[in-house]
């Protein structure tokens, strides 16, 4: 079992530098949790100290039931991918992934075994006697994580493994990392600053900021339903749109106003906000919940001048400005309007988040 | 073509980092000549030995710049405006007007550019100001132009092109120094990366191909600004690594050689012996110790296992 419980871990380093603050974190086993953020907010340190790299200023890490603060790396039952790969150029690709069992004095059968088994998985078989030099970056990636596998970790580590890859690459060993996942049915912690690597690929996902969680969930529910103003810019692309608005009384409901608009705010959503009448508050509404005005109410309508058009195939980015407020806003790719005209679009008003202006925190969705 | 005087020039050919040496060149008497010396011009370039804590006096003339560069050994310069230490390969532009004295740390010996002209006076007054004195690889720049005033024959114009040559190159590698507190982004990124992988990277090349520029430009300004070119110097952080992990009790030569990134055993062995004068096998013996107190071999150890 080989889950992984950080309770209340702090990390300082010399000069009193609070890098992480309070942790609290457990990973399921089996699972594959994303530690995502900006650069800076801690998810690589919070790796490192899963790996012993990094040592705990306070708190308790265990890795299964086991404490493992004063436990050496290589006694901790993990494994690492390096965003860097850390192949050695002068050994084969044979050499590469055995070098750590080698290492561990392994048995010369048993290395060979395992290296075979883990190069059938990784499709590395016919690159066996190449050094790294002669792979491609794809390859050179999958080495690595032969490396890794050879040992049957009981947790796999990874860091941005695939930062140093090409998009069309990183698209493709996305979906052979997940595949890896399934096969090897063990814990996987991937760091990453992609959001788009973090929601394709985890089962739950970490956000952090400043050292601390900011949110971990489900992809699903990090996009749906994000805890604060930050997680709700941070998971999605193009990025939610953030607009400060007045919550008013209009008809039954309360609406949202800004410039010389008022959006209808359904009930769920009216109830949540009846403390915060005439009180301004941010509204967030994503790119792909806005849609063409069909029978719509005005007051679920926005009217804004597009900037810039930018087909993208499927759709059509539109860059509006609402009365000093820029949105970006997402339509099916018939949509093309002219650029520097008024254009109006309806706003899925089910949709939008609310944020409290002063903490950021939500306030409903 | 005018041929310019030299009062005395040690051997003819290629002027090397050991020749002793001393160019005095005078200021040419042809009017259409006058005004390259009037704009910049060498006054003269002059090479020193001193052994283990000799001392000299440094003479520094108003209006000229004295550029002192350190052939072997390393200098102490002591005068009223500053005190430092210059090593082998690097260069000091000294300010004018007031003597300083030199010491040698160990027997060494320097070299001495003096150069003049309208266009060295105004460096020395907005240059100089900013304290933009220290060139990490001088002295490659001052035998380039002892090089060139060395030729024969010679003319003003050619003489005074080698100054401003001198003075250009010695002005740049300044201000990169001084901008980048310590060396141009392109030497300090392909540093950096030498520093942190390098056991994993496939020689200079690799530095070069990251750092998008090709191999001969990365060495070329490596090798200008740092007094040492990239492959040696990769090359001594490795040997300095082996130095550190050999000691250590589960190490042996052979798994040493392998996380350093050496790619043959007896190459390693011979480029230890050079640096340190005794085999890996010895050095192990001498030195062993049960654990190590540097940071980055522990961090090295650490991740060998993950």
């Amino acid at each position: 079992m080989a889950s992984i419980t950080f309770s209340h871990v702090n990390k300082t380093y010399p000069g009193n530098v609070e890098v992480i603050s309070d942790l609290n974190l457990e990973i399921k086993d089996k699972e594959f949790v994303i530690l995502v953020g900006p650069s800076g907010c801690g998810k690589s340190t919070t790796l490192r100290m899963i790996a012993g790299l990094e040592d705990i200023t306070s708190g308790e890490l265990r890795i299964g039931d086991r404490v493992v603060n004063d436990v050496a790396p290589k006694d901790r039952d993990i494994a690492m991918v390096f965003q860097n790969y850390a192949l050695y150029p002068h050994m084969s690709v044979y050499k590469n992934i055995a070098f750590g069992l080698q290492l561990r004095k392994v048995p010369r059968e048993e290395i060979d075994k395992k290296v075979h088994e883990a190069a059938r998985i990784l499709d590395l078989e016919h690159l066996l006697d190449r050094k790294p030099k002669a792979l491609s970056g794809g390859q050179r990636q999958r080495v690595a994580l032969g490396r890794a596998m050879v040992r049957d970790p009981a947790v796999f580590l990874l860091d941005e493994p695939l930062s140093n890859l090409d998009a069309k690459l990183r698209t493709s060993m996305r979906t052979e990392i997940s595949k890896l996942h399934r096969k090897l049915n063990t814990t996987f912690v991937y760091v990453t600053h992609d959001q788009t690597e973090a929601m394709t690929m985890g089962d739950r996902i970490c956000v952090m900021k400043d050292g601390v969680i900011q949110q971990f969930d489900t992809p699903q529910m990090l996009y749906d339903f994000p805890r604060n103003l930050f997680v709700a810019g941070f998971i999605g692309s193009p990025q939610m749109n953030f607009i400060t608005a007045k919550i008013v009384k209009s008809g039954g409901h309360l609406g949202a106003n800004f410039d010389r608009f008022t959006l209808l705010l359904n009930e769920q959503k009216s109830k949540a906000l009846e403390s915060y009448v005439d009180k301004e508050v941010i509204i967030g509404i994503r790119p792909e919940d806005f849609m063409e005005v069909t029978t719509q109410p005005e007051e679920e309508t926005l009217t804004a001048t597009v900037e810039l058009a930018e087909l993208m195939g499927a759709e059509t980015n539109l860059y509006m400005d609402c009365g000093g407020n820029k949105l970006t806003v997402r339509m099916p790719s018939s949509v093309r309007p002219a650029e520097q005209s008024a254009y109006t679009v309806a706003v899925k008003v089910d949709k939008i988040h609310v944020f409290d202006r002063e903490t950021e925190q939500a306030i409903c969705h | 073509m005018s041929e310019c005087v030299r009062e005395h020039k040690a051997d003819s050919g290629r002027v090397t980092a050991h020749q002793p040496m001393l160019f005095r060149l005078e200021k040419p008497d042809r009017s259409e000549d006058k005004g390259f010396a009037e704009l910049i011009w060498v006054e003269q370039i002059s090479s020193t030995a001193l052994s283990k804590q000799e001392r000299c006096t440094l003479r520094l003339l108003r209006g000229q710049l004295t550029v002192l560069a350190t052939v072997k050994g390393s200098m102490q310069i002591q005068s009223d405006a500053l005190t430092a230490t210059i090593r082998r390969g690097q260069a000091m532009m000294m300010e004018d007007g007031e003597d300083c004295c030199l010491t040698a740390l160990d027997a060494g010996e320097y070299i001495v550019a003096v150069l003049s002209g309208s266009l060295v006076e105004t460096v020395l007054k907005t240059h100089l100001m900013q304290k933009k004195v220290f060139c990490p690889a001088g002295l490659a720049d001052l035998l380039e132009a002892a090089n060139e005033v060395g030729r024969e024959p010679i003319s003003a114009e050619q003489i005074s092109a080698a100054a401003y040559q001198l003075l250009m190159r010695l002005h740049e590698t300044a201000r990169l120094y001084e901008e980048s507190s310590g060396y141009p982004l392109l030497v300090d990124a392909g540093m950096g990366i030498m520093r942190d992988e390098f056991a994993h990277i496939c020689g200079v090349d690799e530095v070069a191909e990251r750092l998008g520029i090709s191999t001969a430009h990365f060495t070329r300004l490596f090798s200008r600004v740092v007094g040492t070119p990239p492959g040696r110097f990769l090359k001594l952080l490795k040997i300095e690594y082996a130095k550190k992990l050999l000691p250590l009790p589960d190490m042996n030569v052979s798994l040493v050689v392998e996380m350093i990134g050496f790619s043959d055993a007896n190459y390693f062995a011979k480029a230890f012996r050079k640096e340190t004068g005794m085999s890996p096998g010895e050095f192990r013996k001498l030195n062993r110790s049960v654990a190590s107190e540097d940071e980055e071999v522990q961090n090295m150890l650490r991740e060998i296992y993950l």
